[in-house]
This record gives structure tokens, C-alpha cells and sequence, in this order.
């Protein structure tokens, strides 16, 4: 009978009483501080990054809220930037050979990397929605350190994701976010190689590696289950798709957008049931190891498109004096013509509205455009308006992420996009 | 009467004897006394004078502070606590005014306990000859009661059984009626005086009753710590 | 009442400082190991809670599956179809380099935000480390201190899976800035990363647990999507058993100290008391000037109180030291039998303290009750006398009797009809034993006038008996106290005894193999370490053995809760070793019955927690699933407090493929083989695998297992000890009253005669007239006690039965120690009396 030998083994040998006094309050430590470079919404995700340590830091709750705002709006980003490891990283520094649906698929190496996708739907009855996921995937390191007998785990990864998702149903009065930080492992998120899926749990979009791509989340009690169908190919931004972001080499990323894709599916909603939707989206792509200006306190990004067929990207850097920063740039994509740059000295931009947020913060949700398209074709001149006030994501770090109409000067409809503001909160 | 007996021939005496009370002064000075065998003495005085505490002295209860005090003719000064506990059982009973019986004894008990101390007589010996003691006192038929089943007067008697039943040489008694009624008192200071007579052992008896006095051999006063002989006063029987 | 009273009344305290001294320990004592018990209970349950609460967080309920882990691929699915209040954990014992046991937590700190933030320390994790450099570690921050490691120390490890080098991380060397202070508890668990775990702990590609968070509405939902094999238990019925445990061991604790107080109680009663005659001249004195018997009251209990706040304040003081002493012992047994509990600094709760304040004091206030009531009906000098006083209290010795017996039915009732569980039974025990002292005082009254009747002629030791006899009102509370203590000694001797004997015999006949191989691990958890199955028969082969054995413990999901499930592969006729309470059947029929059909065995306190017998059902998860187990047989077991359950490996294994890994080997050798020689080569072939193990011989197991138990009981003894303590005072207190009271007396013996020699003789002896009295009166007292804390408080508290053992020499020594104690407290009045002055005492009234 060897029951005993559980009690011989199992009991003695125990000792081992520490005296654990102490435990400070939780603080921001060390940030996987990440990112950056990527364009504006890289720099949203550096911001969120930094929130993502502080939420770990303060998950037990002992962070009061105030402290945690205060810890986040201390941070400045160009100090994040500054102490931005990339040793060990690969760096975009060279332009390289775009290949499709290859590089839908993920870029391992590079620190950041993101898949982007917004869209506006239509229901059955006149019903108006937007939806926005992201899926943004942070090298902690460029890998694992350390002694190999360590590295077995499927969970032993340097990489984690952040995805969020956000749906706004006009007519239901319905604006909401969601967030959440998955490890890259054990098969709990990733981007799968070769191309095909990139998932966070149960957000996922999948099929890439197909004509018609699915996506599939959740947003609180709304599920969306869309089919994605491209209508145009990818359109690579800055040179050949290798965006520099500053003088020195590798500091820039490799950036593409699919700028109108179709959009058909179903949205449940908890309360007020089921919808057909159909629709347009929008998918951003970009990876790099770089960093970023230090004289940038936001951004505001447009993704539009036209009724005629016209894409329009615009993001406009703003400097800490309010003025747009000469970085600031954007791409013209006609429909039937090549695509060209999009410089500052182009685009006149105002904010005409603000409003004030549920959290308080205050953003422009109307502005007005006037573009000099660099085709030379006739300049336009149109209002950017929100289909509803209130899109702020109730994230760690909050920004605007909302649908938008696009007016002429009659107040005629003559297209619809997204617009991303970051930088406004107090 | 022998008074000019010689001091190895004296039952008791004191010579040049005083004595204090830690911070309350002298209670006794220069005191001189000498009891021959079989001498019966008494010495009055008022309360407070010093007479008992001449007894305690006398007892070996109390070191003298300065003097001599021999009893049977040994010194005390020179003796441990032991040795004078032995002198004093072997040479002397004490008669107490509240009789300082022992509660939890028997009478018969009672007076067999100096037996017992000062003797190696053997039980049924002990019991025998205080039984004839207690007798001799009256009190054949409550051998077996309690102190507390006595009467104040049944108790002194007792107490007197008590002192005699070791034939001590020397009886010391302390107002011995001084807790009993006047004629109880009487009582019990005749049988004293009788008993002591028929054993034939001296007598030293403190007492303020000048009439008790005068019964015996011979009278001192005591008055503020001195001893003054007033024999030539009194008319002795 | 008017200031002078008072004066007139206290100013003894400063002409008898050693007295009022006597007075405050008993107040010191009886506060103290009290205060100390509790505060040493509370911070055992405090680290008890506290580690429960970091393992568990906020979860509600747990996923688990079998005792080797699941396959983590589970996690990711649940995660996957949506349920995301849940987190993965891998987790296990670990040693340290000085042989301390640790508590390993595997976590995934991005899904750790809902279950363990503030409870633990992983909320101050420097998540990136953890995550991009595997094999990082963070040892609670309450470590550090008495470590000598620094941030980024290596540290080796051991393990179930062997041994790791860890790189120790400091959360306050990572942070940017110093932590605020903070006075929140930090945690005991040594937390890493996940993918850390796995590898550290052996658990590759499994998880221990996954912990979820569930809606009412929800559980359903989600245990009908668990997979085959996984259980969805709810987190308060898992360790439900163990804080159940864990208090009735609080329980017994708190009972012993309660105990102390009762004796400390006696001691104050006394020595109050004692303080109120040694002033009765002053009373009536006091009386005479017209003091009125309120007043008198008043001051009496005026100074009672001033004791008792006095008293007090130094039993806080030093029970908090005291307590420093009993946690330590108290975790060390909650960890032994429990959990790996970290104790941390004792800090008394204000409702805690309060209430042993207000114990201190009443006690005082109550103990002077009766004395103050005696001073207050004095009416005049002469009414104080002793003998009045004693025929009341001989009058009273009547209805205590009449008490006793009340209270001792009582207790029998309470006990005949199990009312109240275990704390029911406690009551009834304190019941009982307070009858019982209540008789002490009749019992030795009458024992004392039998022994006058019996030394009639011999006169001096009648004096001393009867002045006992007389004194009752003295000398019964004193000899009750000592009785008290001495029963209490008696009863933990027959307790602690019977039980090491049992305990004894049971190794004895449990360890039925001549050679044992185990994992070199830590077992703290006991289904930490495995061995590889496929052992056997090169181990078999290698020592020539004649049979081997295995086993292996689990936490296993049934319907009656989580259990200790023991899976074994015994050696032929193991039955004829096994302590078999009750069976269906015995040997080969027993043996074919759990060979061949779904039945298993139940230790005993198994089947009292749970209430199950033979011929009773248990539906147990096996390794294919749920079935139902008819229970076979009950049998001895004092390995698991919490009880197992004994299972065949092939009604475990039934259907599968058999098991990968198993918890021991037991090898028996053949008669005349060398064990010393076996060993040697079993370790060469051990020395060669992947897998650390080692050999043990039952001698080891049965050392290891008796010091266990030992240190369980230190405590006990260590309470054993101030209760003497208590009672030595108490008689010491109870002889000086009584010879002060007699002082006359003695005073008129010396003058008669008697030598000083003669009267330390007679105090001495009435010293071991008590003390012989209390111990012979504790002999029954504490068998009887004994028997109950065996055959009811045990039974009810732990489920484990026991031979009853009279422990005939511990006897023999409680009643020499009583006799000690009562001679030793009659020295220093013996002294006393003989050096007495004897013309004061002569002239002291009556």
C-alpha cells in the first residue's frame, strides 16, 4: 500500500514561510513600449501600447482611475520614442517587391504590424452602420532571450496583439468599442503563414488568401458576420510602398491600402434583432520598426470614398502649435486613373463642429475640405461629417474612430468614409 | 521564700533587661526579676506598661535587646531559634488571655499537642495522661469537643490542661481572665492557682487585677518599662 | 466614595507589591494566551485565505481535468467560441536551494486582468519580461529581505520535471519609480509566465486549471461544452474541505486557550480574594468609621478593576509575543496538513483586542465578585472571623454540587445527541469538565475530613488537614485549578498518545514494500510529480524485487466534491496489510471485487467528511469519464485529513490505454536481499534518466511522517505547559492565603513548641495533600477528557479514529509534576511561616 508514500513525500520538507510585507501600489513599469512609426495609427497603437502596460499594471484594480489617466497623459510620445528599442528588429529600408495575396499575410521580423479594416453598412430599411477592427500585432522583443530549453511552450512567443472593434448603429442610437490584449500563441491570436487568417480569439478575418475574404466579431452584444470582396487591388503608399517617415534609412514603413472593397453580411443585435447589411470598407496595412517625429501631438486621418469612385487617404499630422505638420500626406485614387501623393500644400482642412464626448473629451465632427487633386483635375470642395457625434472608443488610450458622410456644398451626399482623431484628450 | 536565691537555681531570670518595639521606643529597661521553683509571681500594671511584652521575653517569643533572660538557667540570647523553641516546650506553658486554642483540635487534642511536641512519650501514653489532665480541669467529659463547641471558660481551662500536662517548671500566664466574665474568671484563676500549686511549678502571672495579684507570692509593678517590687507592700499569706 | 477610602484600601499595594504581582499574572496569563491563541489563529487564517485567494482570484469556477494536466488546446477553444472571463494556469511546488517549498503560479498575464490583480503580486508584474524572456520568475516581494538574492540572481530550482535555473525578477527593481507604500498584504505565490510554467513544472503543451468567471445563468451553458475529461467545479466547493479542516484545527486551538482561562480565572478568583482577608482588619477598621457596605464594595471592586486593566494591558503585551511563537507553529501545521501557507507578522485586530480587553477586565471584576461581597456584609471585626466564612462556604459547597450536576448532564446530553457538530461537542466537553471541578470542592472536602478521621492521635497532620478542611473556601479553587491543568495534561497525553500510536502502527503496517522510488520533488501538491509507468519493470528487473507496487494521488472531480483520489497497483495479498475498518467482504473476495468491479475504498475520515458507508455510491471521474463506485470498504488512514478514496489502477484505467505516469514505485525484495545493495544499483539507473527520482526505504518515510506529527503537536504541548504554569500559581497563591490566614495558629504552635522546622514540615505537607489530591482527581478528569477529545472531538473534527492508549507512565508523570508543583508552591509560604515573628501573630484577632 503506497499511500503512505504520498504522506512521506508529500508532507515533509515544507518550511518555507516568507513574511511578504510590502506592495507598492502598481505602477506603470517598464512599457513594452512598442511601436510607433507606423503611421497614424501607429502612433494611436505606441499610445495604446503604453495604456496596455498600465491596464496590466493596474489589472488588480489597484490603480485608481485618476492615477492611470494621469500616468497615460504624462506620457509624451516622443519620449516613448526615444527610448524605442529597434536592435534585433528587421527595418524597412530598402523598397521592396510587393506581392499579393502573399503580403496580406504577416511580416515576422518587424516590430509592428497592423490589419485595419473600417466600413460603412446599409441595412434593409434606410438603417445606417459603421464598423472599424483592428488587429495590431507588438513585437515585445525581436525574440525570445534567453536559455532554448525555456523557448518548448507553444505560449513562448515575444509578440502579443491587440485587437479592437467598434459598430455604430445610427437608428438604434447604438455607439460601441471593445478591446482586448491576446498573447501570440497556444493559438489564441496571430496571422497565419502563409497568408490566410489573423485572429484574436474570436475576431478573426479570414481568407485572405482568397477573392472574397470573411470577417468575423463581436462588438458588447452586437456580432457581425461580413463577406469582404475587394473591388480594387491594393494601392501602396508613399514610394513603391515604403513610407519614410524620417531622414535616416529603416526609419519608414511599408505601407498599403485596399481602398474599396465590398461588403455584404449580417450584424446581430441583441436588441433589436437581426440586419442585412451591405456595404463598403476600407483595409490599411503596414509594418516597420521605426520611429517617429517628436513634434506631433495627434493626427487626423480621412479614408474616403466617392460616390464616382474617387479614394481618398488625407492624414494630417498636427504640430504641437496646431499646425499641420509637413509630414502630413494622403493619396489621390481616382477611379480611373493612377494614383498619385497627396501633399499638405494640397488639402485645405478645418474642423467646422465639435462635440463633447460621454468621457468628456471634445473632438471636430465636421470639417471642411477643399483638395487640389495632383492630377490637376478640378479641385473638390466637400464637407466630412459624422453620422453620429459620439464615436469615441472607450479604450485605454480614447480616440475618435467614427463613419462619416460626405457632403457638397448643397448638403448632397456624395460619399461616405471613415475618420480616425487622436491627440484631443485633455 | 527564697528571694536571694542563687541564678542557677532560678527558674526564670532577668537581669538589666530592655527592649523596643521597631520606632515605637522603649517598652522595657533595666528590668531585674528572678523566679524561684515553684514561686508564684504577679505583676500589675497599667495597659501599655510592658507586662506582656516581660512575658514574651520571658517566653523566648522575643529577643531581649539588652540583658539577660535565662530560663531553667540557660541563657537565651545564646541559643537559635530551634534550641529555644526546645528550651522553651521543655520549661514552659503559656496561658494566653484568648486561649489560642488550636480550632481544629479537640480539647483532648489540644492539650495533648506539648505531649507531643516536647515528649517521645508514646500515643496511648500521651493520650492517657492528658486525658487525666483534662480532667484534673474538669473537663473529663468534653475531651472530644471543639474549641468552638466550648465555652469561653471551658476554653481557658483548656488552655491551663494544656500548659500543665508537660510539667513545665515555669507557667506564664497573660491575663488569663482578662476575656471572661468576673466570676468565670474567678473560676478559672482558681483552678490556675490550684493546678499550679499541685504540680509545683513556679508561676508568673501578668495580670491588672490587684486583687488577682495579691493571691500570690509576691507583686511587682510595672510602670513605664520598670518593674518596682511592691512585695514589702503587700501583705503576703 | 470618598478619595481616603480608597487611599486606605490601595496603600497596601505599595507595602505588598509581591502580592498584587501574584494578582496580575493570573490576569497576565489568562489575557495573554488567550490573545496569543487567537492572534496566532487569526494570522494562520489570514495566510490560509490569502493564499487561497491568490490561487483562486476572482474566479468562480474552475475547469480541471486529470491530475497530469489537459491539453491546453481546450483554453484556446473556449477562448475561441467566445468565453473569455477565463484564464489558463499551470501550477506546482518548487524547492528552493535551502530546502523551502514554494508555491508556483503559471499565469497568462494578459488574461490575468479579471482574477488575480491586488491579491496577489501579478498585478506589479513586469509583464514584458515575463512574457519575452522565459524562465524569469518573481518570488513575492516579501522574499527579497532574508534572501541575500538581488534582480536578476540566478536561482536553481527543483521541480517535478527536475531542475531549472531561474532568473529571479524584482518588480521594484522594475519599475520606473519606488513603489508607494502600501500596507496590503503582498502575496506568497511565485509567479511566472505560462509558457515559464510548462516547462518549469513539467506541463508541456497542459494546463492545471482553467479558471472562469461565470454567470448564474451561464454555468449550464458552459460545462455542456466542456470536452470529455474537464470539469467544471465551482471554486468554494474546492477548497471548501480544507478550511474546514483548517478551522477545526483553529477550534481545538482556541479550546486550549479557553481552558487556560478557565484555570486562569480560578488563579484570579483566589488571589483576589486572598487580598480582600489579608486586609479584614482594614475593613473593619473601615466598617467601625462608618464606611458604608456599598462604599466598601465599591473600593473592592474599584481595585479589581485596576488589576484587571493593569493586568491587562501587560497580557497584550505579552501575548503578542507569545503569539510570535504560536503562528509560526500554528502555520507550520496548516502547511503541513493544508497548504503552503506564508505567515506574515502578527497584527492584532482592533475588534480582537477589544474583546480580549474586555475579557481581562470582567474577569478580574468578576472574580472579585464574591470577595467584595464578603467585604461589604462584614459588620463588624468579629463577623469577618474565618470560621463563619467557612461554614457559609461549606453551605455553598451543597449547590455547587447540585451545578455540577446540572452541567454534567447537560454535557452528556449535548454529547449523547451530537448536537452542534464540533463546536457543539466542545461545549459539551467544557460543560463536563466544569461539572466536574464544581464537585472538586465536596470531593475534597470530604476527602479531608476522611484523612482527620484517619490521623486521629497524630495530632500535627491532623492540624494540617483540617486547617485545609477549613480553609475550603482556599484550598478548593487552588486544587481545582491544578486538577484542571493536570486533567488537561493527562487528556492531551492519552490524546496525542493513542494518536502517535496509531499513527505508529499504521506506518508500520502501511509501508508493506521494502524499497520505495519517488520523483525528487517537492510534493506539497500532491498531484505534483510523476514517474514515468514504463519503470516498473526495469526497477522490477534491476532489484530482483519479488513485486512492485504503485500509486498515484489526485484531485479528482466527484459528486461528492472534489477528492483525494489514490490510485494504486498493490503488491499481491496487500489486503492482509490493509487496516480494514469495515468491509463488504475480506481478502481474495475484497481483492477480486475491486480488481473486477467498479468499487474502491474509503479511508475513515473520507467517510465520516462525507458521510458515506459501505454499500453507499460515489459517481468519481476516472480517466475516461464519470462512473459510479461502490463503496467496498472503510479502512485506517492518517495520511489525508481531508480522506481518500482507494482505487484499483485497473477500474481507474479501465477502457484506456493504461497510465503514462504514476506517483511512487514500492518494490518488494526478496527474503535475505540487501537492501543497501539494491539501492546502489537502483540509483546508478536512476542517475541516468531524464527524470529525477529517488530511493527511499519505509524507515525514512516513517521518521519524516513522526516529525510531522511531532511539530503538529508541539503547540499542544506548548499550552500544556502554560496551563501548569498557571496552576503552580494558582496553588502557590491558594497556600499563602491559607497560611496567612492561619498565622495565629502557627504562631500558637511555635509558642507551644513546635520547632521552625516543624512548621515549613507542616506547610509542605499540606502542599502535597493538595497537590495529591489534584492528582489522583486529575487521573479521572483526564482520561475522561481524553477519551472524549479521541472518541468525539477528533472523530468530529478530522474523521479519524484511534486506539485508545492509557499512557500509564505520562500518568505517572502528570501526577509527580501535580506533586512537584504543589510542593514547590509550598516552599516559598513554608519559608515564610517558619521565619514568622510570632508575638504579632500571637496577638492578630481571631
Amino acid at each position: 500500500m503506497e499511500r503512505l508514500m504520498h504522506v512521506g513525500a508529500g508532507l515533509p520538507a515544507k518550511g518555507s514561510c516568507q513574511s511578504p510585507t510590502r506592495a507598492g501600489a502598481s505602477r506603470a513599469s517598464p512599457l513594452p513600449q512598442v511601436l510607433l512609426e507606423m503611421f497614424p495609427h501607429k502612433i494611436l497603437r505606441l499610445l495604446v501600447l503604453v495604456g496596455l502596460v498600465v491596464l496590466l499594471a493596474a489589472c488588480g484594480g489597484a490603480e485608481p482611475p485618476d492615477a492611470r489617466e494621469a500616468e497615460v497623459s504624462g506620457l509624451r510620445v516622443g519620449e516613448a520614442l526615444g527610448g524605442e528599442e529597434t536592435d534585433g528588429f528587421r527595418r524597412a529600408d530598402a523598397p521592396r517587391e510587393f506581392e499579393f495575396p502573399r503580403d496580406h499575410g504577416p511580416h515576422p521580423g518587424f516590430r509592428n504590424e497592423w490589419w485595419y479594416v473600417t466600413g460603412n453598412l446599409d441595412g434593409p430599411e434606410g438603417e445606417r452602420l459603421g464598423f472599424h477592427i483592428t488587429f495590431f500585432r507588438v513585437g515585445l522583443a525581436p525574440e525570445l532571450s534567453g536559455d532554448a530549453r525555456w523557448h518548448e511552450s507553444a505560449w513562448a512567443s515575444p509578440d502579443i496583439w491587440m485587437a479592437h472593434t467598434a459598430v455604430v448603429d445610427r437608428e438604434a442610437g447604438h455607439h460601441a468599442s471593445e478591446e482586448r490584449f491576446v498573447r501570440d500563441g497556444a493559438g489564441l491570436a496571430g496571422a497565419s503563414d502563409p497568408v490566410g487568417r489573423v485572429w484574436a480569439e474570436d475576431w478573426q478575418l479570414a481568407h485572405l488568401d482568397r477573392d472574397r475574404w470573411t470577417l468575423d466579431f463581436s462588438v458588447d452584444d452586437y456580432r457581425l458576420a461580413l463577406e469582404l470582396e475587394p473591388l480594387r487591388g491594393p494601392v501602396l503608399q508613399g514610394e513603391a510602398g515604403l513610407s519614410q517617415k524620417g531622414p535616416e534609412p529603416g526609419n519608414a514603413s511599408y505601407y498599403y491600402s485596399m481602398p474599396r472593397i465590398a461588403v455584404r453580411g449580417e450584424v446581430e443585435r441583441a436588441q433589436h434583432g437581426r440586419l442585412a447589411v451591405t456595404g463598403q470598407a476600407w483595409m490599411d496595412r503596414e509594418w516597420s520598426t521605426s520611429a517617429l517625429s517628436e513634434d506631433q501631438v495627434g493626427w487626423d486621418w480621412f479614408a474616403l470614398q466617392f460616390a464616382d469612385g474617387l479614394d481618398v487617404m488625407y492624414y494630417q499630422l498636427r504640430k504641437a502649435d496646431g499646425q499641420p505638420h509637413p509630414l502630413s500626406k494622403g493619396r489621390w485614387m481616382p477611379a480611373d486613373a493612377d494614383d498619385r501623393l497627396l501633399e499638405p500644400a494640397q488639402v485645405e482642412l478645418e474642423p467646422r463642429r465639435w462635440a463633447t464626448q460621454p468621457s468628456g473629451n471634445r473632438y471636430p465632427v465636421e470639417w471642411a475640405m477643399l483638395i487640389a487633386p495632383p492630377d490637376g483635375s478640378a479641385s473638390r470642395e466637400f464637407t466630412v461629417r459624422a453620422i453620429r457625434d459620439e464615436q469615441e472608443m472607450d479604450t485605454v488610450i480614447r480616440y475618435w474612430e467614427g463613419a462619416v458622410d460626405i457632403l457638397d456644398p448643397d448638403g448632397e451626399a456624395i460619399g461616405r468614409g471613415f475618420v480616425e482623431l487622436t491627440g484631443y484628450d485633455d | 521564700m527564697d528571694e536571694q536565691g542563687s541564678v542557677a537555681g532560678m527558674v526564670l531570670s532577668m537581669t538589666d533587661v530592655g527592649f523596643a518595639y521597631p520606632g515605637e521606643g522603649e517598652v522595657l529597661h533595666g528590668v531585674d526579676l528572678e523566679l524561684g521553683a515553684g514561686e508564684c509571681v504577679a505583676i500589675v500594671g497599667e495597659s501599655g506598661s510592658g507586662k506582656s511584652t516581660l512575658l514574651h521575653l520571658a517566653a523566648g517569643l522575643e529577643p531581649a535587646d539588652a540583658g539577660t533572660v535565662r530560663l531553667a538557667g540557660q541563657a537565651l540570647a545564646g541559643l537559635d531559634e530551634a534550641a529555644r523553641t526546645r528550651l522553651r516546650r521543655a520549661q514552659v506553658g503559656i496561658v494566653f488571655q484568648s486561649f489560642h486554642l488550636i480550632p481544629t483540635l479537640t480539647a483532648l487534642e489540644n492539650v495533648m499537642l506539648p505531649l507531643e511536641l516536647a515528649t517521645d512519650l508514646d500515643a496511648a501514653l500521651r493520650r492517657e495522661r492528658a486525658a487525666a489532665q483534662l480532667a484534673a480541669v474538669g473537663l473529663g467529659d468534653k475531651a472530644g469537643r471543639e474549641p468552638e463547641q466550648l465555652s469561653g471558660g471551658e476554653q481557658q481551662r483548656v488552655a491551663i490542661a494544656r500548659a500543665l500536662v508537660h510539667r513545665p517548671t515555669l507557667i506564664l500566664a497573660d491575663e488569663p481572665t482578662g476575656n471572661l466574665d468576673s466570676r468565670t474568671g474567678e473560676e478559672v484563676f482558681a483552678l490556675l492557682l490550684e493546678q499550679v500549686r499541685a504540680t509545683g511549678c513556679a508561676l508568673l502571672l501578668v495580670t491588672h487585677s490587684d486583687d488577682l495579684a495579691g493571691r500570690l507570692d509576691r507583686v511587682l509593678r510595672m510602670q513605664d518599662g520598670h518593674l518596682q517590687d511592691r512585695a514589702a507592700e503587700t501583705p503576703a499569706t | 466614595m470618598s478619595l481616603l477610602l480608597v487611599k486606605a484600601w490601595l496603600r497596601d499595594w505599595r507595602r505588598r507589591p509581591l502580592q498584587r504581582l501574584l494578582t496580575l499574572v493570573g490576569v497576565v496569563i489568562a489575557v495573554a494566551v488567550v490573545l496569543a491563541v487567537d492572534l496566532a489563529n487569526q494570522s494562520a487564517q489570514r495566510a490560509f485565505d490569502r493564499s487561497m485567494d491568490e490561487v483562486a482570484g476572482t474566479a468562480t469556477h474552475q475547469v480541471l481535468g486529470p491530475a497530469r494536466g489537459f491539453d491546453e488546446v481546450h483554453y484556446r477553444d473556449l477562448r475561441l467560441a467566445g468565453w473569455r472571463d477565463s484564464a489558463p494556469i499551470v501550477e506546482g511546488p518548487a524547492r528552493l536551494p535551502d530546502g523551502r517549498t514554494i508555491y508556483v503560479l503559471g499565469v497568462d498575464p494578459l488574461a490575468e486582468g479579471p482574477f488575480r490583480g491586488a491579491a496577489s503580486d501579478i498585478g506589479d508584474a513586469p509583464v514584458q519580461r515575463l512574457v519575452t524572456e522565459p524562465g524569469t520568475i518573481l518570488p513575492p516581494s516579501g522574499w527579497w529581505a532574508g534572501s541575500g538574492m538581488a534582480h536578476e540572481d540566478r536561482l536553481a530550482l527543483e521541480t517535478a520535471a527536475g531542475r531549472f535555473e531561474v532568473t529571479l525578477l524584482d518588480r521594484a527593481a522594475e519599475r520606473d519609480e519606488p513603489a508607494a507604500e502600501s500596507d496590503d498584504e503582498g502575496g506568497s505565490l511565485w509567479v511566472t509566465d505560462i509558457a515559464t510554467a510548462q516547462t518549469l513544472l513539467g506541463r508541456p503543451g497542459r494546463l492545471d486549471r482553467i479558471d472562469v468567471r461565470l454567470d448564474e445563468a451561464d454555468i449550464d451553458a458552459f460545462a455542456e461544452r466542456l470536452p470529455d475529461g474537464l470539469e467544471l467545479v465551482p471554486v468554494a466547493a474546492r477548497d471548501q474541505a480544507s478550511r474546514e479542516l483548517a478551522q477545526a484545527f483553529r477550534i481545538n486551538l482556541t479550546a486550549m486557550s479557553l481552558l487556560a482561562l478557565l484555570i486562569a480565572a480560578f488563579l484570579i478568583y483566589n488571589t483576589q480574594t486572598f487580598a480582600v482577608l489579608r486586609r479584614r482588619e482594614v475593613l473593619a477598621s473601615l466598617r467601625l468609621v462608618g464606611a458604608g457596605r456599598r462604599a466598601l464594595f465599591g473600593v473592592v471592586m474599584l481595585e479589581a478593576l485596576l488589576v484587571g486593566v493593569i493586568g491587562t494591558l501587560l497580557g497584550v503585551l505579552v501575548g503578542m509575543g507569545l503569539a510570535q511563537v504560536l503562528v509560526g507553529q500554528v502555520a507550520q501545521t496548516v502547511t503541513d496538513h493544508f497548504f503552503v501557507v506564508a505567515v506574515t507578522e502578527v497584527t492584532p485586530r482592533p475588534l480582537a483586542l477589544l474583546a480580549v480587553i474586555a475579557l481581562g477586565v470582567g474577569l478580574s471584576l468578576l472574580a472579585a465578585l464574591a470577595p467584595a461581597w464578603e467585604a461589604a456584609r462584614a459588620a463588624s471585626p468579629g463577623s469577618l472571623g474565618r470560621g463563619r466564612l467557612e461554614r457559609r462556604a461549606r453551605r455553598g459547597l451543597r449547590g455547587l454540587a447540585v451545578a455540577a450536576v446540572v452541567l454534567l448532564a447537560a454535557g452528556g446530553v449535548i454529547l449523547l445527541l451530537g448536537i452542534g457538530g464540533l463546536v457543539g461537542s466542545f461545549v459539551a466537553l467544557f460543560l463536563l469538565i466544569t461539572g466536574f471541578v464544581l464537585l472538586i470542592p465536596l470531593v475534597l472536602a470530604g476527602v479531608l475530613s476522611g484523612l482527620a478521621r484517619l490521623g486521629r492521635g497524630q495530632t500535627l497532620p491532623r492540624i494540617g488537614v483540617r486547617s485545609l478542611e477549613r480553609s475550603l473556601s482556599r484550598s478548593a479553587p487552588a486544587t481545582s485549578a491544578l486538577t484542571l491543568a493536570l486533567a488537561a495534561a493527562i487528556s492531551v497525553s492519552v490524546m496525542v498518545g493513542s494518536f502517535r500510536d496509531s499513527v505508529e502502527q499504521w506506518l508500520g503496517q502501511a509501508l508493506t514494500s521494502d524499497v520505495y522510488v519517488v520523483p525528487v520533488a517537492p510534493a506539497a501538491a500532491r498531484n505534483g510529480a510523476r514517474l514515468p509507468a514504463d519503470w516498473g519493470e526495469p526497477l522490477a528487473r534491476i532489484a530482483e524485487a519479488e513485486s512492485v507496487s504503485t500509486g498515484s494521488s489526485q484531485d479528482t472531480p466527484s459528486d461528492a466534491g472534489m477528492i483525494d483520489l489514490f490510485v494504486v497497483e498493490p503488491h499481491p495479498v496487500w489486503l492482509d496489510y490493509l487496516p480494514l475498518l469495515r468491509a463488504e467482504t475480506t481478502g481474495a473476495a475484497l481483492d477480486q471485487r475491486l480488481r473486477e468491479r467498479d468499487a474502491v475504498l474509503v479511508t475513515e475520515p473520507f467517510a465520516a467528511h462525507h458521510d458515506v458507508g459501505v454499500g453507499d455510491r460515489l459517481e468519481i471521474r476516472v480517466d475516461d469519464g464519470r462512473r459510479m463506485f461502490e463503496v467496498a470498504g472503510v479502512y485506517r488512514d492518517y495520511g489525508s485529513p481531508q480522506g481518500t478514496v482507494l482505487m484499483l489502477g485497473e477500474r481507474f484505467y479501465a477502457g484506456t490505454a493504461g497510465a503514462e505516469e504514476v506517483g511512487s514505485f514500492g518494490l518488494r525484495l526478496p527474503d535475505g536481499a540487501d537492501a543497501a545493495v539494491v539501492i546502489e544499483r537502483l540509483e546508478a539507473w536512476l542517475a541516468e534518466r531524464e527524470t529525477a527520482a529517488m530511493v527511499t526505504r519505509p524507515g525514512d518515510i516513517e521518521q519524516e511522517s513522526m516529525a510531522i506529527f511531532d511539530r503538529t503537536f508541539a503547540i499542544t504541548h506548548l499550552l500544556r505547559v502554560i496551563t501548569l504554569l498557571v496552576a503552580f500559581i494558582a496553588i502557590l497563591g491558594a497556600l499563602m492565603a491559607l497560611q496567612m490566614e492561619r498565622a495565629r495558629e502557627f504562631a500558637t504552635l511555635r509558642s507551644l513548641g513546635l520547632l521552625p522546622g516543624g512548621v515549613r514540615g507542616l506547610v509542605v505537607f499540606q502542599g502535597a495533600v493538595l497537590g495529591g489530591f489534584a492528582a489522583l482527581a486529575a487521573i479521572p478528569l483526564g482520561l475522561g477528557m481524553g477519551w472524549l477529545l479521541i472518541e468525539v472531538i477528533n472523530r468530529e473534527a478530522f474523521g479519524w479514529g484511534m486506539d485508545l492508549r492509557w499512557p500509564v507512565r505520562e500518568i505517572g508523570e502528570t501526577v509527580a509534576l501535580g506533586m512537584g508543583a504543589a510542593l514547590l508552591a509550598a516552599l516559598i509560604p513554608a519559608w515564610r511561616m517558619a521565619r514568622m515573628r510570632l508575638v504579632p501573630a500571637l496577638r492578630e484577632v481571631p
